[in-house]
């Protein structure tokens, strides 16, 4: 095996190959048996050692296939699947015994927590921006081969959440130019700026959030409205809360819970 | 470890009582990994059930380590029917030709070839050195060849290149020099 027939395979496997460096390809791997099982190997590897492929069994041993099928279909195997189903069906039970009782316990729960709500004093917008901005919870960010922008990341995000929020912005900033997808700081840069009245600039942070292509980019609407919650801009807050309910973006039930209260202050 | 072989011991057995046990603790894991991965509640149930039955069966026949956890390989195998579940779906949709249905014992059978030939794989992974491990990881992870030079700091792609082939050699040579192979390979 050389190094040029390694990288044939994996222009094959990785589908790179021309329509005719493909059909070549092909009458090599049926002519030159050291290359097939080469190739076979390869593509077997290429399909199992990772999360996404699986390597089919296709043309195998067939005296193999025919043991397991055997084993499958013996009296033994199927005493065994009336177990596994028995004890199933048993887990489901006693599973759905304790749901009956936690629900009983949650309903009783809910009816107090909506009395305490209601009756709380999230009345003004600030108060309302508290509660929200503690239900907030930000994917962390994870450190892949101790690669050193996760490592200043990884610090931005200690500071952020023991509430040192200028310097976390100070490392997010850093951080924001050099990073391929800069989603999670887009989020944690705006939070951290409206914490601290950075309004103007936690503005434009979520702005850039909304222009970018992101799938998450809806939520930068929502902290704009929690943005606008906490400098009482109530026309700009209920705006946004329309789009978010329209469109049917990130926290759009909430959106329209939120609209619901702020209307009526 | 103890645990590995009273589970085994419980499936093979029938002891209703443990395997309701297997379930109470290793049902919701599974059952989250298969609903975050575009599957439903009836996958998950499916798939669990196959898990152990393959297990079982496996145990009953040709009884076998398991070098982890119990909890750790259960998840491990359902992570692969399921895996193996969603590409049989992916080639029903974009392969044109007609796909041969197989009973449910003959589908196990493969489900456990496949099995059987991903544990050697990767017990061969774990054998050859830590930076070939690391750099093949990558590759078969189909990660970009500019962004392991990266990870990995090496100086060019032609560099990367170069080490991916003498591993992925290494590799193939203690796969092969295994007697296992040869009943788990394709022909």
């Amino acid at each position: 095996m050389n190094i040029e027939d390694d990288i044939l395979i994996e222009r094959f496997l990785r589908k790179e190959l021309s329509k005719i460096e493909e059909e070549g390809f092909i009458i090599r791997t049926k002519k030159d048996s050291n290359f097939r099982e080469q190739f076979l190997l390869e593509k077997q590897l290429w399909q199992t050692l990772n999360d996404t492929n699986w390597s089919f069994a296709k043309n195998i041993d067939h005296a193999n296939v025919q043991k397991y099928e055997g084993l499958f279909k013996s009296a033994e195997a199927q005493k065994i699947k009336d177990s596994i189903f028995t004890a199933k069906k048993n887990y489901k039970n006693s599973k759905s015994r304790k749901r009956i009782w936690y629900s009983s316990i949650a309903s009783v729960l809910l009816i107090f927590s909506i009395l305490m709500y209601t009756s709380s004093n999230e009345k003004t917008p600030k108060e309302l921006y508290t509660f929200h901005i503690n239900q907030v919870s930000l994917p962390s960010f994870v450190n892949r081969n101790n690669n050193d922008q996760y490592k200043n990341l990884l610090k931005a995000q200690a500071l952020f959440e023991s509430k040192e929020y200028q310097k976390s912005i100070t490392l997010f900033i850093e951080e924001l130019n050099k990073a391929n997808s800069p989603l999670r700081i887009y989020l944690y840069l705006s939070i951290a700026q409206i914490e601290i009245n950075k309004f103007r600039a936690a503005e434009n942070t979520l702005n850039n959030l909304i222009k970018s292509d992101y799938i998450d980019r809806e939520k930068g609407y929502w902290y704009k409205s929690l943005l606008y919650l906490k400098t009482e801009d109530l026309v700009s807050c209920k705006n946004i809360l329309q789009v978010i309910i329209d469109n049917s973006y990130y926290n759009h039930v909430k959106a329209k819970e939120l609209l619901d209260k702020i209307s009526d202050l | 470890m103890k645990d590995n072989i009273c589970f085994l011991k419980a499936l093979t057995e029938g002891n209703t009582k443990l395997i309701k046990k297997i379930y109470a603790s290793n049902f919701p894991k599974a059952k989250r990994f298969i609903l975050q991965n575009k599957g439903q509640l009836a996958d998950a149930e499916d798939i669990f059930q196959k898990a152990l039955l393959q297990i079982s069966v496996r145990f009953t026949k040709e009884p076998f380590t398991i070098n982890t956890h119990f909890e750790a390989y259960l998840f491990t195998v359902c992570k692969n029917l399921w895996r193996r579940e969603l590409n049989k779906h992916k080639m029903r949709v974009t392969n044109n030709s007609v796909i041969e249905l197989l009973s449910e014992e003959k589908e196990n059978a493969y489900a456990v070839i496949e099995q059987k030939r991903q544990e050697l794989f990767v017990e061969k992974l774990n054998e050859i050195s830590e930076n070939c491990k690391k750099i093949l990881t990558l590759f078969f992870s189909k990660t970009p060849y500019s962004e392991i030079v990266t990870d990995l700091k090496y100086n060019s792609e032609t560099v990367v290149r170069q080490r991916i082939f003498k591993c992925k050699k290494k590799l193939t040579e203690l796969v092969k020099s295994d007697v296992r192979y040869n009943s788990l390979k394709e022909l």
